[in-house]
């Protein structure tokens, strides 16, 4: 009986290791495509432009909210999400600082999170900017582990298993145009139970340096704070 | 008498098996207030190296720890201690009495953000906040301080700091810390049973989980130290003795001398073994050393008087000065040196005559020696230059405390590697003790305490966790109820209520933040706190002593060359901090003038026992004058070579002392004897001290390793010092005396 069940045993190990190589290969194919497709379009931002609707679930509020506005990608790399209206905020992404700054808001209530200290911070901002920053990918999956859904063309980053981000954000899904490859939806899990969706539309690329200036504008005067 | 040797000797290593004990001794040279609290040991539990091969990629390793920690916590009972307060308990704590915790300047900040203007403007911001991806990230509780009250609390001199764990870590539910990058869980122990017997538990109650479990902190220093002693011990004293043997043999160039020489120390060694009885990291060196220096009593040199004792005398009152010294392990060494320098010049002086006139081969020096002089000029430069070098490389050496046990590969492992990098370094954690009536009244003397101590912060101290932070003043409480009824909170909470609400908030997931600022009216006394639910974890902080006692841990700064912080309270009561760190930094601040005294302690007993026998100052001088060069020599050379200077290099620096006061002895006295001094003999000696400290300095053992070059470079020079440098000095006073040249005595050589 023994040896009948140590003979299974043998037999199903056998059968499980290829299967198990089957299914990365598949993974990594997986990838492979999503990130052609998300290539596609990336790889010609130089800037992009496009309209911003964000979706907060949250239990602090009774409704979820809902708010337009712009999203930013600049040549130099920075990322900015500005909320439409005063009761808003704009949230200012780059390689060295992340900042939200409330629309309507006196210098204090602007604050930039620490990088260093927050981990899952650096982790959110870096992904979110790579998501529209010109590549091959590599970037926009680094410490980060992926999940590729069999259907849409969505492709999820996890923060990889011991890390402290993990902590704070369970998952960033991306959502890409089944033909250009242009992000139109990012959906951040987070770890207390909040779901944030970011739906974009009317993607510009490239736009004149000069429209570019005049989006940012005021960007530039809201970080600089009241004077 | 050989037969009488013989018996001894077997009956000693019959009773060597039993009676031998071996321990670590890291404390060794701290005063015993000051040492590591030995019923406290740190537990850290890791993910096995293989799990993450075992385990699923949804696997968190922290959520593996928490669980093996608390399996252990249940198997271990009372053993296992919250080392922070356990979270949740502690935010409910702080929840519930912040106001009455913070300063007068953080209630008036509070104030102003209560207002309803503040509020209303603080609820949109937040609103405004929440529309950003980043806002889940950005390290906001809203749900616990929508407000953002506790921010500048938090900025307020590590008052909160014992929430946050002594380290870069997070506090666990349970109240153990946890990593930040969740891979090592740290869990404190107390318990005064055998560290085996708890590992076996710990290790039953994980199972089979791919966890392992590890002692880290003072305790695994202590067993790793221990486990050095007793893997390095027998072969060190092997190589010792074989070093020995080699240095004789091509000296003497005769087997059965040297095979007698040989087996009367090995017979010393069963002697010295069979009284010590216990041997740690600070006795087994010493035992090195012993058996080179003492093995010079088998060469029957140029004596210092006719009898020959003076040599025997100053090498056994050699450590002598350190009785003076607050450090237990030398005090000790001071009187257990001088009886292992009898327990090997017995056999060496009595058995070894024995056995050559049995057997042959005594030691002849006949025909080897030659005619020495005193060279003044040569001596006055040479001592100069020493005494110049050591004075000036006096400032430039660098301190290492006793409470810094340098082990080396011994007391390397991963999971130590992680306590100082994710955790703390328990070498920078010291103690301060509060006292009262009964617990309460502690507790409340440690409230007082604790604002003290945390007035070191940021300047000498990181971190102060203390109880006494955690409870008000009792002194304070009324003026604080007064301002705090000032502040109307009642009334502020419902119209921040209401104006959560009108925004569109939930205002009951805000219930967390209300509750606790509408409990305000309990006052955070020791009574409360100890009848509260985090009695529990105030048991680490309370000892059973009379009067009652409670403990504050502070973590102090990394610099330790800083002065030891003076804390004075009220009515001018000083606060004592204990601890290795506190010893260490103590000493440092006199090591140099005790070191002056241990050197002028040993020149003045050098000196007397000299005269004793030769009944001449000059020669007597001369030999403490030495002495004093080789210290200075010595000190230059560890200057140079960046050796630290300490309390563990204390017993090499005064046995090379006191090797440079018998060649100095000895070649003043060749010379006024006429005699013909055998530079084999003295270079003999100088290299069996050599070889001693050679075997330390090739143990691998840091902390063994500036002993063992101590030796090897300071018997070099005491050779030196003592031939061309003592003779000299010798003839100058002299001249300056206007006394002759000394007796032309016959004497024995």
């Amino acid at each position: 009986m023994i040896r009948r069940r140590s003979a299974l045993a043998l037999v199903l190990a056998g059968l499980a290791a290829p299967q198990r190589a089957w299914g990365d290969e598949i993974q990594d194919k997986r990838l492979s495509n999503r990130l052609e497709l998300w290539g596609n379009f990336a790889k010609r931002t130089r800037s992009l432009v496009a309209r911003l609707t964000i979706t907060r679930n949250t239990s602090l509020l009774v409704e979820p909210l809902v708010v337009t506005g712009t999203l930013v990608y600049e040549p130099g790399g920075r990322l900015v999400l500005r909320d439409d209206g005063l009761t808003g905020s704009t949230t200012i992404i780059t390689a060295d600082s992340l900042r939200i700054v409330p629309n309507r808001a006196k210098a204090t209530a602007a604050s930039t999170i620490d990088r260093g200290q927050i981990a899952a911070a650096g982790w959110l901002g870096d992904r979110l900017r790579f998501a529209f920053a010109p590549g091959d990918g590599t970037a926009l999956v680094a410490d980060s582990r992926t999940d590729i859904p069999r259907g849409g063309h969505r492709l999820d980053l996890l923060p990889v298993r011991d890390s402290a981000t993990r902590r704070l954000v369970r998952s960033l899904s991306l959502h890409f145009d089944a033909v250009t490859g242009a992000v139109i939806e990012i959906v951040i899990a987070e770890a207390q139970g909040d779901r944030v969706r970011l739906q974009l539309a009317d993607h510009r690329q490239n736009v004149p340096d000069e429209d570019l200036a005049a989006l940012v504008a005021d960007v530039d005067a809201l970080v600089a704070g009241p004077s | 008498m050989i037969a009488a040797w013989l018996a001894i000797t077997l009956a000693c290593a019959a009773l060597l098996s039993d009676r031998l004990t071996t321990s670590g001794g890291i404390d060794a040279l701290l005063p015993t207030e000051h040492r590591h609290l030995a019923d406290e040991p740190l537990l850290m539990l890791l993910p096995a190296q293989d799990s993450s091969a075992q385990g699923s990629s949804e696997d968190d390793p922290s959520i593996a720890l928490i669980e093996a920690a608390a399996l252990v916590a249940e198997r271990l009972g009372d053993e296992r201690v919250p080392i922070a307060a356990p979270a949740g308990e502690a935010a409910a704590w702080f929840d519930a009495h912040a106001l009455f915790l913070v300063d007068d300047d953080s209630l008036a900040q509070i104030g102003l953000r209560l207002t309803d203007e503040a509020v209303s403007d603080a609820v949109e911001t937040l609103r405004a906040r929440m529309s950003s991806p980043l806002f889940g990230v950005a390290g906001e509780d809203p749900r616990r301080d929508p407000l953002g009250l506790l921010g500048p609390l938090a900025q307020a001199g590590g008052r909160f700091a014992s929430t946050e764990g002594p380290g870069a870590s997070t506090v666990t539910a349970a109240g153990d810390l946890l990593a930040d990058d969740g891979n090592a869980l740290l869990v404190q122990l107390q318990t005064t049973r055998d560290g085996d017997a708890v590992m076996g538990e710990v290790r039953t109650a994980i199972g089979e989980r791919t966890i392992v479990a590890a002692w880290v902190g003072p305790a695994h220093q202590e067993a790793r130290a221990a486990a050095m002693v007793e893997t390095t011990g027998g072969r060190l004293v092997a190589v010792a003795l074989a070093a020995i043997s080699a240095v004789l043999a091509a000296a003497l160039r005769r087997v059965r001398q040297t095979l007698s020489i040989v087996a009367c120390l090995a017979s010393a060694v069963l002697f010295a073994a069979a009284w010590l009885r216990e041997l740690d990291a600070w006795s087994l060196p010493l035992v090195v050393l012993w058996l080179g220096f003492a093995c010079e009593g088998a060469l029957h040199l140029q004596r210092i008087s006719a009898r020959g004792w003076p040599a025997a005398g100053v090498l056994a009152t050699a450590l002598m000065p350190l009785w003076l010294s607050p450090y237990p392990a030398w005090q000790r060494a001071s009187w257990v040196w001088a009886v292992l320098v009898v327990l090997a010049l017995v056999p060496l002086r009595v058995v070894l005559p024995a056995v050559h006139a049995r057997i042959g081969g005594a030691v002849s020096w006949t025909g080897r020696g030659f005619r020495w002089r005193a060279m003044p000029m040569l001596a006055a430069t040479a001592g100069l230059v020493c005494l110049v070098a050591g004075i000036v490389a006096v400032s430039s050496l660098h301190y290492r405390g006793g409470d810094r046990v340098a082990l080396g590969e011994y007391g390397a492992s991963s999971a130590q590697r992680r306590l100082v990098e994710d955790f703390f370094d328990p070498a920078t954690i010291v103690r301060a003790h509060s006292s009262g009536a009964d617990p309460a009244a502690a507790l409340e003397q440690a409230a007082v305490d604790a604002r003290l101590l945390a007035e070191m912060i940021p300047t000498d101290a990181v971190r102060v966790d203390s109880p006494g932070l955690w409870v008000a003043r009792s002194i304070e409480l009324e003026r604080r109820r007064a301002a705090l009824q000032a502040l109307e909170l009642p009334s502020r909470l419902e119209s921040m209520r209401e104006t959560l609400t009108a925004k569109g908030f939930r205002a009951d997931a805000f219930g967390e933040f209300l509750r606790g600022a509408a409990g305000q009216a309990g006052a955070p006394t020791a009574e409360a706190m100890l009848d509260g639910p985090l009695g529990p974890w105030l048991r680490r902080y309370l000892t059973d002593d009379a009067p009652p006692r409670v403990r504050a841990f502070v973590q102090l700064g990394g610099d330790p060359d800083a002065a030891v912080p003076r804390l004075e309270g009220a009515e001018g009561r000083p606060l004592a901090l204990v601890g290795p760190a506190i010893a260490a930094r103590d000493d440092r601040a006199g090591f140099a003038d005790w070191l002056g005294i241990y050197a002028l302690c040993q020149m003045w007993i050098g000196a007397l026992v000299v005269w004793l026998g030769t009944r001449s100052l000059t020669i007597a001088i001369s030999a403490a004058f030495a002495t004093l060069a080789t210290h200075c020599a010595v000190l230059a050379a560890m200057a140079m070579l960046g050796v630290p200077v300490g309390p563990s290099m204390l017993p090499a620096l005064l046995l090379v002392g006191a090797s440079a006061t018998i060649s100095a002895g000895r070649a003043c006295r060749a010379i006024d004897l006429d005699r013909p001094l055998f530079a084999t003999g003295l270079i003999v000696t100088s290299l069996c001290q050599i070889a001693a400290g050679a075997v330390l300095l090739g143990a691998g053992v840091p902390m063994w390793r500036a002993m063992g070059l101590v030796v090897v470079f300071g018997a070099t020079t005491a050779s030196g010092i003592g031939l061309f440098v003592a003779p000299g000095i010798c003839k100058v006073l002299r001249r300056v005396a206007g006394v002759d040249d000394g007796p032309r005595e016959k004497g024995r050589p």
